[in-house]
């Protein structure tokens, strides 16, 4: 058998997952994510999992919920209104501190929107997922590959900073198709998880997995004390790509598909002698602050520009980050529309003072 | 980077597909399952070329669902050559077995495209066992076989020719002869 297979982003990703020991899935299918769960249907019965299509997103939250309270890994995926029919679910596994994995290949929005690519979740995943105060863990894959690699990645750190993780993807990436070298498979060396709540025939108190706190006390104390993690998850676990950045002039910040667009862009623009770079963040949250932070303090930076296939979300983010160093500046597209490389140039050269 | 608009009629100039020589050409996109990439997708492109399509009803429109237009009976019973493009597995194959009567009736070739890169077919028992299910839910059997194993922009004349022996071991244990393989990037390719 071949070392490089060739597969769609959906594809890629659920077989990553199994690589990484996730043996249950719980779904409901939602154009354009659907190949995730029908991939799961074929492959989970093969490795002794369990693949399930609730009767809808907010049955399939709630299941993912049980199963992350026993211990095992397990993940769902949907496209974004799937997101918000799963949002109370998510603060409720949140709140019950429990690691799991969510999908989401994000589709235009708001309402039932459209069905092509789109990156305007970014609020929701990053900022409000659900109800009170929390966080979840947000990857950002730009290719096929990545969104093999990123998913190993997501179920550790959510298995370590007790939490859920969100793999953020769009239609574009979720189908196309691009070749692909998958993981070894984990073998039965997952960690372990003390807190479970999977029986114990009696040899030690139960353990109680549970988000309701009636005394406000207790429920302060706990959100402050997950807020701690989340200081430690910031310190620690930002990660960026810096591409071209060492000398740029103009630093493009785009993730995701818009990322591969921008670097096109940024390619052309080195081509004409301008000075453009591109840093992608990788973690969504923790927003890879000192990237950016880094590059507001280069002399040699004059401006940022966000990109996204959204009328204007990370770019918040981007200039929280630059803090007033240096101006920053967008361009997006909505919708389901995809900005070309030569629309993403355009702005360069317009920024850099050209035509 | 290469526009996708001239790819696709560079695909469409290598097919050979048009409607030339008094032989009227009609394609049916029937993946009703999956709206990304389907041959509707492609119309103004084929019409171009002589080439009637027949797409799910409301294709790409507010209203797209899976639904089946009348005119693919209708094309099926009288029209010259008809090409049906039909999903890639038993489930986008079952929408096949609608039509599998009329479609029996006035005689077809069945053409199942295989690839060893992809990840559920990556060895022979494997793509032989995805072609039982997609026999089973077409109602139909397959008369020949494409060796379409590539790799996308990663394929090169290796990649076509590792993937021979898979071919010809599919070819064997499915009783199904070889039509045609994959062609090189740019090159006279390994057509039979």
């Amino acid at each position: 058998m071949s070392e490089r297979v060739l597969m769609k982003g959906n594809e890629a990703l659920a077989e990553a997952a199994i690589a990484a020991g996730c043996r249950h899935f719980f779904g409901y299918p939602i154009t354009p994510q659907t190949e995730v769960a029908a991939y799961m249907a074929k492959r989970m019965p093969k490795v002794n999992g369990v693949y399930l299509q609730a009767e809808s997103e907010v049955a399939s939250i709630n299941m993912v919920l049980g199963a992350a309270a026993a211990g095992v890994r397990v993940m769902t995926s949907t496209s974004s209104p799937g997101v918000s029919l799963m949002a109370e679910g998510i603060s409720y596994i949140a709140g019950s501190d429990l690691p799991m994995l969510i999908v989401n290949v994000q589709r235009g929005g708001p309402g039932l929107g459209g069905i092509q690519p789109s990156q305007a979740d970014y609020f929701q995943a990053t900022k409000s997922t659900g109800h009170g105060d929390f966080h979840m863990i947000v990857l950002a894959p730009s290719t096929v590959q990545e969104m093999v690699d990123l998913v190993a990645g997501a179920f550790e750190l959510g298995d370590r900073y007790r939490m859920p993780t969100m793999v953020l993807s769009d239609g574009m990436l979720g189908q196309m198709m691009e070749p692909v070298v998958l993981p070894e498979p984990t073998g039965d060396e997952l960690p372990e998880k003390p807190w479970a709540a999977c029986g114990h025939g009696g040899e030690r108190e139960h353990n109680v997995v549970n988000s309701l706190y009636i005394q406000p006390h207790d429920l302060e104390r706990l959100v402050i004390e997950r807020y701690k993690r989340y200081d430690e998850i910031k310190r620690k676990e930002q990660r960026a790509e810096e591409y071209l950045t060492e000398d740029a002039e103009i630093i493009v910040v785009a993730y995701g598909a818009s990322s591969r667009v921008s670097r096109s862009a940024v390619n052309k623009a080195r081509e004409d002698g301008i000075k453009a770079g591109l840093i992608r963040p990788i973690t969504l949250w923790p927003f890879p602050d000192d990237a950016i932070g880094k590059a507001a303090d280069s002399k040699k930076t004059k401006r940022f520009l966000t990109v996204e296939m959204s009328m204007g979300q990370m770019v918040e983010d981007v200039r929280l980050a630059v803090n007033g160093r240096k101006p920053v500046e967008f361009y997006g597209r909505t919708g389901g529309v995809i900005p070309t490389p030569k629309e993403v140039y355009d702005q360069i050269v317009k920024l850099s003072g050209g035509a | 980077m290469r526009p996708l608009r001239r790819r696709q009629d560079q695909s469409l100039d290598e097919s050979g597909l048009d409607s030339s020589e008094g032989t009227e050409t009609t394609l049916i996109d029937l993946d009703i399952v999956n709206p990304y990439f389907r041959s509707s997708d492609y119309r103004a492109a084929l019409e171009a070329r002589g080439i009637r399509v027949i797409g799910p009803n409301f294709a790409n429109t507010n209203a797209d669902t899976p639904s089946l237009p009348p005119a693919v009976d209708v094309a099926i019973a009288r029209y010259d050559r008809v090409i049906i493009d039909a999903g890639g597995d038993d489930v986008g194959a079952t929408v096949l077995g609608r039509y599998s009567e009329s479609i029996r009736r006035r005689g077809y070739e069945m053409i199942y495209v295989i690839n060893m890169y992809r990840s559920m077919t990556q060895t022979p028992e494997e793509a032989a066992d995805i072609l039982h299910g997609i026999e089973a839910a077409s109602k139909l059997k397959a008369t020949g076989i494409v060796n379409n194993s590539h790799l996308k922009d990663g394929t090169d004349a290796d990649t076509v020719k590792a993937s021979l022996d898979f071919a010809a071991e599919v070819s064997r244990m499915t009783s199904l002869p070889p039509a045609l393989h994959h062609r090189t990037p740019g090159g006279r390719g390994l057509f039979k």
